[in-house]
């Protein structure tokens, strides 16, 4: 049982409060330009593509919005990016285009650092499972050419990492979505019984092209309970 | 848990130089590494790899930026669950954070905010502090911030800081850069700041570099070399205190490590030798 929270005096509130509420609305302070400092900092280097599309004056507009509105509410420094992105959904600050380049990058670091462990990739397995950090997305933009013209269509990709902590983003076709959606459903599921399920609605041969893609690539991977204790 | 000496030498880790610490062997005149445990905490994939490889050949010490422990919110406690976790994961004594705040009523700011140094706010700080020690299990040792705000009236920072370790039981982290940084941009006397805290409380010291700009304002950037005037004011620490474990933070400008290595070689000798190094 913790300690019960002491109350903060109402002067001290009021003062640290004032303080801060001034750094939050003057970016010419000496706070004021630190705090806005910090968050393009961290902006910078999770959302490269973001930043450099949205221009500097926009992302300055933008940062100026978040402290003055946001309610942080993750302690860690870190998180500054998370809640930009959470700040800039509801907000609807930047062309959709912009928000989903967020997105995007935020998808990416989020896979990156995901605490889960990504099993080694088997060479025969009976059953599979989808890799424990994927992100499945839409995108309307090429991955490998983020910063090309959008074609306007939504198309379904995967993010994830790898045993070896590559993040890779894998654009799906239909029957990996159909794959992916039955594997999630069932956690994991014999490749036999897979095929059988979803055999109404694709041809054998392009349930065992997807299987053995996403095998290949790290996309499925053995189910957790096949695999020894890890720290 | 590991512990360190009063001759032990460390270096901030940064993901700079994780990789040349991996490509080799323990680093002779490397004794500890100082890692934020929010940056790694409930992380995985290469990171946590690197972390656990890096535990295996160097003792670890947590220097947090989160904890946000003089704020005038509830404490977070789920996020103090995590990071004693995280400790005891890695077998860590000590735990660290700075005696500022990162959040107001509306939410987090994500930067070492002051506080308003009153005697009527220490019960209150000191509550917290008790707070974090119960769930942690540890001693919280509490650096000393670069602070360039004043609320009018405030107690020295020296009588504030012994005070509150007094009370709370809590120990200091003595930032060298930080308290030459305070004095410069306040026109206060860093010589009374350090005579002001108790040796006994003093756990361990850090020292960095600092900016100084156009007007000259200092701007604690951990950014530069470790200028000569902070060498002459670690001595003096050292003389009124005694040795203790010591850090070098080096944040931006990070060199490779060899260099840093090297530079935190000269620090320690500067300091132990009193004599300057450094331009």
């Amino acid at each position: 049982m913790s300690l019960p929270d002491p109350v903060a005096p109402p002067a001290m509130v009021a003062e640290f409060n004032s303080f801060c509420m001034a750094a939050r609305a003057n970016g010419s302070g000496l706070y004021g330009q630190l705090l806005r400092e910090n968050v393009a900092d961290a902006l910078r280097s999770s959302f490269p593509l973001f930043t450099d599309r949205v221009g500097s004056a926009a992302l300055d507009a933008e940062i100026d919005a978040f402290l003055l509105r946001h309610s942080g509410t993750r302690p860690q420094f870190h998180h500054i990016a998370t809640e930009f992105v959470l700040f800039s959904q509801r907000q609807g600050l930047a062309a959709p285009e912009l928000t989903a380049l967020l997105e995007y990058e935020w998808a990416l670091l989020a896979a990156e650092i995901d605490p889960a462990t990504v099993p080694p990739p088997a060479t025969t397995m009976d059953d599979i499972a989808l890799n424990p950090t994927t992100r499945l997305v839409l995108l309307a933009f090429d991955p490998a050419q983020p910063s090309a013209a959008v074609d306007g269509v939504d198309r379904p990709h995967a993010i994830f990492r790898t045993a070896d902590h590559q993040v890779l983003t894998l654009p799906l076709t239909l029957p990996d979505c159909l794959v992916i959606e039955h594997v999630r459903e069932v956690e994991a599921a014999p490749l036999a019984t897979l095929f059988d399920a979803l055999a109404p609605d694709c041809s054998a041969v392009e349930l065992q092209t997807s299987a053995a893609r996403g095998l290949a690539c790290g996309l499925f991977c053995p189910p957790p309970n096949t695999l020894g204790d890890s720290k | 848990m590991r512990t360190l000496t009063a001759a032990s030498r460390g270096l901030g880790l940064r993901p700079e130089f994780v990789d040349a610490l991996l490509d080799s062997p323990a680093v002779h005149g490397l004794d500890f590494l100082e890692v934020a445990p929010e940056n790694w905490m409930q992380i995985g994939g290469r990171k946590r790899d690197q972390l656990d490889r890096i535990a295996d050949r160097y003792p670890l010490v947590a220097h947090g930026l989160s904890l946000s422990v003089a704020d005038t919110e509830p404490l977070s406690t789920a996020f103090v669950r995590d990071v004693a976790r995280f400790l005891d994961d890695y077998g860590i004594a000590l735990y660290s954070d700075h005696l500022s705040a990162a959040r107001d009523g509306t939410g987090y700011l994500y930067d070492l905010l002051p506080v308003p140094r009153r005697a009527e706010n220490l019960p209150y700080l000191a509550g917290r502090i008790a707070q974090v020690q119960d769930i942690t299990g540890r001693q919280l040792v509490l650096e000393n911030i670069s602070a360039y705000h004043r609320y009018p009236g405030e107690m020295p920072e020296g009588a504030f800081l012994a005070e509150l370790a007094l009370r709370s039981g809590c120990g200091i982290l003595l930032d060298i850069n930080n308290a030459y940084v305070n004095a410069c941009n306040h026109g206060t006397d860093a010589g009374a700041f350090l005579r002001a805290l108790p040796s006994d409380a003093i756990v361990y010291y850090h020292i960095a570099g600092h900016l100084k700009l156009a007007d000259g304002f200092l701007l604690d950037t951990h950014g530069t070399p470790v200028a000569d005037a902070v060498l002459d004011l670690a001595r003096d620490t050292l003389a009124l205190h005694g040795p203790r474990p010591l850090l070098l933070e080096r944040d931006n400008f990070v060199p490779e490590l060899g260099a840093l290595l090297q530079d935190l070689g000269r620090i320690a000798t500067a300091i132990d030798e009193g004599r300057h190094v450094l331009a």
